[in-house]
């Protein structure tokens, strides 16, 4: 089960990626139905609604999204409704986009043989923050990137993140136009804080020169002096204007080198991001002169952190420096970058017992050994190819060779199935969790990483929420199902796990974990789209009576019932935010 | 060498002002740039003072250009001429001369797009791009690529807002390029023309879209592709004649081999399945060439054998680097088409997804060029094998434009600024001549070429039609590669 939540989630991570880039994809995970026949539809019809009181929604676009066949959708009518004359027969996602409203997707039962009418489907209209982005003097600043940032748990911590929709991201943000005006929209409830970030001066190359300071609603220079910003649904909040100060005379000069890995700046990029409080963000990046200098001019006082990301493409090298500097008004700062080369990472991964399943007639068998990043940092290197290797292993080992830029990372591995980590020495020594510190003068020893097998099971079912939505689907009747869920196995007590959560899809209310390290668990009924992380501690509390805790030993099968938890927003209306 | 040119010593001077009427008021806080090298770059550069001047102390050697940077603003004239910018020819250090500028309010465009009901159309991307005839557009400070002199989406209200614009006429197109999710509602605007003028007032257009009407999905499956590894595998689709802003591909991840792409325009597609293999490469097969003009759904698509061209690229210098040579239908446009990457050690480069069809090889513009106009045939079910020569070695041109004195005998340099083109079967390139009439052109492709000067700064060389109307004799030459052509020209004063 390890080896298949892992793999659920490089898909995921694949399909995220083209996302991002603004690109069409297939829905990933899941169940696939085999070949496609000539399927049953029947008529659908329903209206859509916001508000307290049910207010029709015209223009709306509703579409049953049946994985492999053709979408079925209807625009809504002035009084809300909709007919889709050819909704596919089974269990399938329904959607409501129209714009200013909030994104709908749920999982709808639609039954064979008789049409489904009734259904009523409630969305949200999204909030605006609108304003205006001014310097001292009160002139337009143009060209300002604006951001709506959120604290949200991410990979461990949490973080300030942009909450503006992801087309928006893409398309470069939200920024000031010739008037200074900015209109962030699509925005859900919430509290924000609006940053502002100006874009630089036009220069030369190697320098990166701000005529103002970035700054935080109303007047402030950091996230601690920033005002929250609270938004209902539908509300739009104006006159949110920003007054950014003129940048300070400051400046920094530095240089990008990598002797350590031979490799030239002629010129390369350099990125540079300011320390404010826990939140690291990048405040502009570009090239460095021929000779690999760059100037800074204009940031304000505080902590920084330059980058540089060197690559030789035809060599297959790169080299990754970060190097924290101050920003003073009193003195001029020099900033040296040394850029460090990958080095070379040797090791093994040796089974403990391996079970005849474990490979094939001949014993071989076959594993992938990854390294990530610690964290999200955006200063901390991103993966390259040196960063994950192929196993192919005889028996009860398997020899690996990695590469990667000195940092600290988290190593992965996946298969041989239903094995899992169960410690890494580096030349006889225990290397805690899973970390992994590469430093400067690399690792001399052997990376022994032992995989074994002495697991257990975890299984058991989920009790569905009590929810007046979906009772009629799940009574035969078709409607909204309840979200579809996953149960998630996340090791007991504080501190970094030793080795990553584990996943397990529930199906017909029941749920099975394969492969389960031994150890003590808390275990959850997550449902699919939350709207907040399982792991972040400021809901972990109230969620505590939702889990159940498991030991799972060795060879054992433990049996849990689990109570479903709420979506965020079943949440909201419960009063728990 | 560009390193000492950047730490030149010779100084310009001058002054930026605003056109207001008839009076022109001193510009603060523009910076005047001066760029040099090819391909041009920044390298040094000065802010205007509340008197509007500005002094420029690092002037690089040689020929520079002088250009102002200014958000809000156009350039009417530099140095007197009606042009955005003006080429001098600096000395190692002393006085490069004096240039100054006028400048005058870019115009702003707004307005709303609304759907079929009256409601706002959110998100789509609107952009203007300069009417077919009117002058080439030179601001060069459009957030868009190509040819857009600007670009932006509608918010929620249905507003855009496009600032910065050279008066002229454009042409206005709005568009929903990129959804997420797929199933959004699109629409579409046809293109049409709009007057824009320059000034501190908006100018404001409303438009009606057609919604989802003439975009269409395909779906289906990809016979073959079960025992890969899904996540290595996608396919993609680009228009088969791609021309503007219409040669982006789309990208769907296969699983089982299943795949669907949704908001095509109505149009033939290729299809190809790609494959990211362990060499770094990528693997291409040919799918289908479809006619979309409606949905296409459940089509059953098996891969072609390897239908395409293959082959090794030589380096007539010796210097090697990786590239991206692009391979185009011929008789189309360079920017459509696909990249072959090729890399080191060996420099081979393989594309087994190809239409069956003619097709021609390009470099971008840049350090180094394809020494023959490569042209090659795909035949179905086969690999064409092609050896291409790079080289980096380029030719100059240089000369002097001189005024005939009538009587045919060429006598003075012009003294007055002309546009100098090149046109030949590599392609068309254009330079300024400074004010004494020097020009140069320091990489051109050898082979043959006409040359010849205008008077007016805007003139499109690569305009049949402007050869007609040149204002100096048109003469034919022949370029070779790492000599320097000296060509006068004479101009009818």
């Amino acid at each position: 089960m390890q080896a298949n939540g892992a793999r659920m989630r490089t898909r995921v991570l694949a399909a995220s990626i083209l996302a991002s880039a603004g690109l069409v994809c297939a829905q990933p995970g899941g169940p696939s139905s085999g070949p496609s026949q000539p399927a049953e539809t029947v008529e659908l019809r329903g209206r859509v609604l916001w508000g307290r009181r049910g207010v029709p929604v015209r223009g709306a676009k509703v579409a049953v999204t049946a994985r492999e066949r053709e979408n079925a959708s209807a625009f809504t009518r002035f009084n809300g409704s909709f007919v889709i004359e050819n909704a596919p027969v089974g269990d399938h996602e329904i959607g409501v986009a129209a714009p200013g409203y909030e994104l709908l997707q749920k999982r709808i039962r639609i039954p064979s043989g008789r049409p489904l009418g009734g259904l009523d489907l409630r969305i949200e209209r999204s909030a605006v923050i609108t304003g205006r982005v001014l310097d001292e003097d009160g002139r337009a600043v143009v060209g300002a990137t604006v951001e709506a940032l959120q604290e949200q748990f991410l990979e461990g911590r949490l973080r300030w993140r942009d909450r503006s929709s992801r087309m928006t991201r893409f398309q470069g943000g939200f920024r000031t136009d010739d008037r200074g005006a900015y209109r962030i929209f699509g925005l859900p409830a919430g509290e924000y804080v609006i940053a502002v970030r100006p874009t630089e001066e036009p220069g030369l190359d190697g320098q990166l020169r701000f005529a103002a300071a970035p700054g935080y609603f109303p007047n402030a220079d950091s996230l601690s002096g920033a005002a929250r910003v609270i938004l209902g649904w539908g509300e739009e909040k104006q006159g949110i204007d920003v007054r950014l100060v003129k940048a300070p005379p400051t400046s920094a000069h530095g240089r990008v080198s990598s002797q350590d890995a031979r490799l030239s700046c002629s010129p390369c990029r350099f990125e540079v991001y300011r320390r404010d409080g826990s939140s690291v963000r990048q405040i502009g990046s570009r090239s460095t002169t021929e000779q690999g200098s760059f100037s800074l001019f204009g940031l304000p006082p505080g902590r920084y952190l330059a980058v540089a990301r060197l690559y030789d493409r035809r060599a297959g090298r790169q080299a990754f420096g970060r190097q924290p500097f101050t920003v003073s008004e009193e003195r001029v700062e020099a900033v040296e970058v040394e850029a460090l080369a990958e080095r070379d990472i040797v090791g093994r991964l040796v089974l403990v017992d391996p079970p005849d399943s474990a490979g094939d007639e001949s014993g071989a068998w076959s594993s992938q050994v990854r390294l990530e990043a610690d964290n999200l940092d955006p200063t901390e290197t991103r993966r390259t190819r040196g960063m994950f290797a192929k196993v192919e292993g005889m028996g009860g080992e398997g020899p690996f060779e990695l590469t990667a830029v000195p940092g600290r990372y988290r190593l992965e591995v996946v298969g041989p199935k239903g094995a899992y980590v169960e410690g890494i020495e580096i030349d006889g020594r225990p290397v805690p969790g899973s970390k992994l510190t590469v430093p400067s003068s690399g690792i001399s020893g052997d990376v022994v990483v032992t995989m074994s097998f002495a697991t257990g099971t975890v299984r058991g079912t989920v009790r569905e929420l009590e929810d007046g939505e979906s009772t009629g689907a799940l009574l035969g009747k078709g409607g909204l199902l309840p979200p579809a869920r996953t149960v998630w196995l996340l090791p007991a007590g504080e501190g970094s796990p030793a080795h990553p959560r584990l996943l397990g899809r529930v199906r017909e209310g029941g749920f099975e974990i394969t492969a389960a390290p031994p150890g003590e668990y808390e275990a959850f009924a997550f449902p699919d789209r939350a709207g907040y992380s399982i792991e972040d501690p400021r809901y972990r509390k109230k969620l505590a009576r939702y889990g159940g805790k498991v030991e799972v030993k060795s060879g054992e099968t433990a049996v849990l019932d689990l109570q479903a938890l709420p979506t965020r927003e079943q949440f909201d209306q419960e009063g728990l935010r | 060498m560009l390193a000492q040119a950047a730490w030149g010593a010779a100084f310009l001077t001058g002054t930026v002002s605003e056109q207001d009427g008839s009076d022109a008021v001193p510009l603060h806080g523009a910076y005047v740039q001066v760029k040099a090298g090819s391909p041009e770059r920044v390298v040094a550069q000065a802010e205007t003072d509340s008197r509007g001047r500005y002094l420029i102390e690092d002037a690089p050697e040689g020929r520079v250009t002088l250009g102002v940077a200014a958000a809000g603003y156009y350039t009417v004239k530099a140095g007197g001429l009606d042009s955005e910018t003006i080429t001098r020819t600096c000395p190692p250090e002393g006085e490069c001369g004096s240039v100054d500028f006028v400048t005058a309010r870019a115009g702003v465009l707004e307005g709303y797009l609304s759907d079929d009901f009256g409601g706002p159309v959110q998100g789509a991307e609107v952009t203007l791009t300069p009417a077919p005839g009117a002058a080439p557009e030179r601001l060069g400070r459009g957030r868009a690529g190509g040819r857009a002199a600007g670009s932006a989406h509608s918010d929620d209200r249905g507003y855009f807002r496009i600032w910065d614009l050279k008066p002229g006429r454009y042409l206005f197109e709005a568009r929903m390029r990129f959804l997420f999710p797929r199933w959004l509602p699109k629409f579409r605007l046809d293109a049409r023309e709009v007057e824009i003028t320059g000034g501190v007032e908006p100018q404001s257009v409303s438009f009606q879209l057609r919604g989802d009407a003439g975009v269409f999905s395909i779906s289906g499956i990809v016979e073959g592709l079960a025992d890969e590894e899904p996540g290595q595998t996608f396919v993609a689709i680009r228009p088969k004649a791609t021309s503007g802003g219409d040669s982006w591909a789309l990208f769907t991840v296969a699983r089982e081999g299943k795949f669907r792409v949704d908001g095509l325009e109505k149009g033939d597609y290729v299809l190809q399945t790609g494959r990211d293999s362990s060499s770094n490469t990528r693997e291409f097969r040919l799918l289908a060439v479809l006619t979309v003009d409606r949905d296409l759904m459940d089509l059953r698509l098996r891969s072609s054998p390897p239908t395409g061209v293959r082959g090794r690229v030589a380096f007539a210098d010796g210097e090697k680097s990786n590239l991206n040579v692009r391979i185009h239908p011929r008789g189309t446009e360079a920017r459509a088409g696909e990249y072959l990457r090729v890399e080191g050690p060996d420099y081979a480069f393989e594309h087994g997804g190809l239409p069956p069809g003619e097709y021609s090889a390009s470099l971008r513009p840049g350090g180094r060029y394809l020494v023959e106009d490569y042209a090659f045939t795909v035949h179905p079910g086969s690999m064409t094998d092609l050896e291409m020569a790079v080289s980096s070695e380029f030719a100059k041109v240089r000369g002097t434009v001189r005024l005939g004195s009538g009587s045919g005998r060429s006598s003075r340099p012009a003294g007055a600024h002309f546009l100098v083109g090149l046109r030949g079967g590599r392609g068309s390139f254009s330079s300024a001549a400074d004010e004494n009439g020097v020009f140069a052109f320091d990489k051109v492709i050898p082979g043959e070429y006409r040359i010849a000067a205008w008077r007016d700064p805007d003139t499109d060389v690569s305009d049949e039609e402007a050869w007609a109307e040149a204002d100096s004799a048109v003469r034919t030459i022949t370029v070779e590669a790492g000599f320097e052509m000296e060509v006068d020209l004479t101009a009818e004063r």
